[in-house]
């Protein structure tokens, strides 16, 4: 199953924590995720945007402006169509990491550095970066 | 229409498209460096291997294997490599592997966790050293590593060994110090843990790492834990829920 994701802040006083659930159903696999300081959490909220598909496989960085970001595995579009999305926990607007032509996509891991946000996912011909944020 | 199609060009060329690291590799994982400097493992012909990109994600070197996993290194399911790096750029990568002929006999071969290091930033790596001081006793392979700016390096693991027959998997945990030189003595937080979800992992800036992972055992709702450490790893004092509905995943 997929693992629980938990980053913190460069200040240390904010973590980030997501994981897959199936609050919604059986067969409705979804990302959940909360900001905050331990025992200071608020409550949880899906990070998907839309009611479809399944959503699942989080990881979890701050970005240079101390802006927790999620991405995720996501079938939105239809169950042979897993693509990477991100979601930043100012905005909550989910973005389309993946192009649709690299396929079947998953296991998205971001980090950040030198200003820079980037997420490494598997795709269906290899492993691919993209740059999501910073410069 | 002219300044409609300089929008979606200044958009185009303001998100960079993606760029293939390793054609046919799976089961990444990231890491990236004060600086930028970002590096990625996964597993590729059956061994651990890492790629480095010193611009930022621009560009991306050719893989150099970073374990030599004999053909035999497999993932699935979140069963590949970690990698993480510390302000130095020491590079760390772990990865569950078996190096012992005898358990490729079986169905499933029990691997353990191994640690090699890169101290020329991603170009080599040490030999791998294991990781769980008690062997075969990881069977799930499912694991998390991170590195503190200073150097010190978790890693945490579902481990079996205080288990015998009985089910169940508690979380083993390690400090390793030295730029990977020196293992710590594995450490237990008691379960049960969830036997398939990989524990979560992260180290602050002062060396302070936190765990998050799903409890195990007959419940119909099993809870996020998270647990703290103020004290550099030498013990997690907090461990609290994080999730307050229900996540109705069960046994």
């Amino acid at each position: 199953m997929d693992a629980p994701a938990v980053a913190v802040s460069n200040d240390g006083k904010k973590f980030a924590a997501a994981w897959m659930d199936m609050r919604a159903g059986k067969n409705d696999r979804d990302v959940q995720w909360t900001v905050g300081a331990v025992g200071k959490f608020a409550p949880e909220a899906a990070v998907h945007d839309v009611g479809t598909g399944t959503q699942g496989h989080p990881s979890l960085a701050f970005d240079k402006d101390g802006i927790a970001w999620c991405a995720w595995e996501d079938s939105r579009t239809g169950p042979n169509n897993m693509r990477i999305y991100a979601a930043d926990s100012k905005s909550r607007k989910n973005i389309q990491i993946s192009e649709d032509g690299e396929g079947k996509c998953g296991y998205p891991c971001l980090a950040a550095g030198g200003g820079v946000l980037g997420v490494a996912y598997e795709a269906g011909g290899g492993v691919s970066f993209r740059v999501i944020g910073g410069s | 229409m002219i300044r409609s199609l300089l929008a979606l060009l200044l958009l185009a060329s303001a998100a960079p498209r993606a760029t293939v690291i390793a054609s046919g590799a799976i089961q990444p994982h990231l890491a990236a460096a004060e600086d930028g400097t970002f590096f990625a493992v996964f597993i590729r012909n059956g061994s651990i291997e890492c790629a480095t990109s010193a611009d930022k994600g621009k560009t991306w070197s050719t893989p150099v294997v970073a374990i030599d996993g004999k053909g035999k290194a497999v993932g699935g399911m979140q069963r590949g490599p970690r990698v993480a790096v510390d302000a130095k750029r020491t590079v760390y990568v772990t990865a569950p592997l078996c190096f012992d002929e005898a358990e490729f006999s079986k169905k499933y071969p029990t691997q353990d966790l191994y640690l090699a290091v890169s101290t020329d930033e991603g170009r080599t790596f040490s030999k791998p050293v294991q990781v769980n001081d008690v062997p075969k006793q990881a069977p799930e392979s499912l694991h998390w590593l991170a590195a503190a700016p200073n150097g010190d390096v978790f890693v945490a693991w579902l481990d079996r060994r205080q288990r015998g027959n009985s089910p169940g998997q508690d979380l083993g945990y390690v400090k390793i110090t030295e730029q990977g030189k020196k293992i710590g003595k594995n450490q237990l937080i008691p379960g049960p843990l969830c036997e398939c979800c990989a524990p979560g992992l992260t180290v602050d800036a002062k060396g302070n790492p936190t765990l998050i992972y799903r409890e195990g055992g007959k419940n119909a709702n099993r809870a996020l834990m998270m647990a703290l450490s103020t004290n550099g790893g030498a013990s997690f004092a907090k461990v609290a829920r994080i999730n307050q509905g229900d996540s109705k995943v069960d046994s």
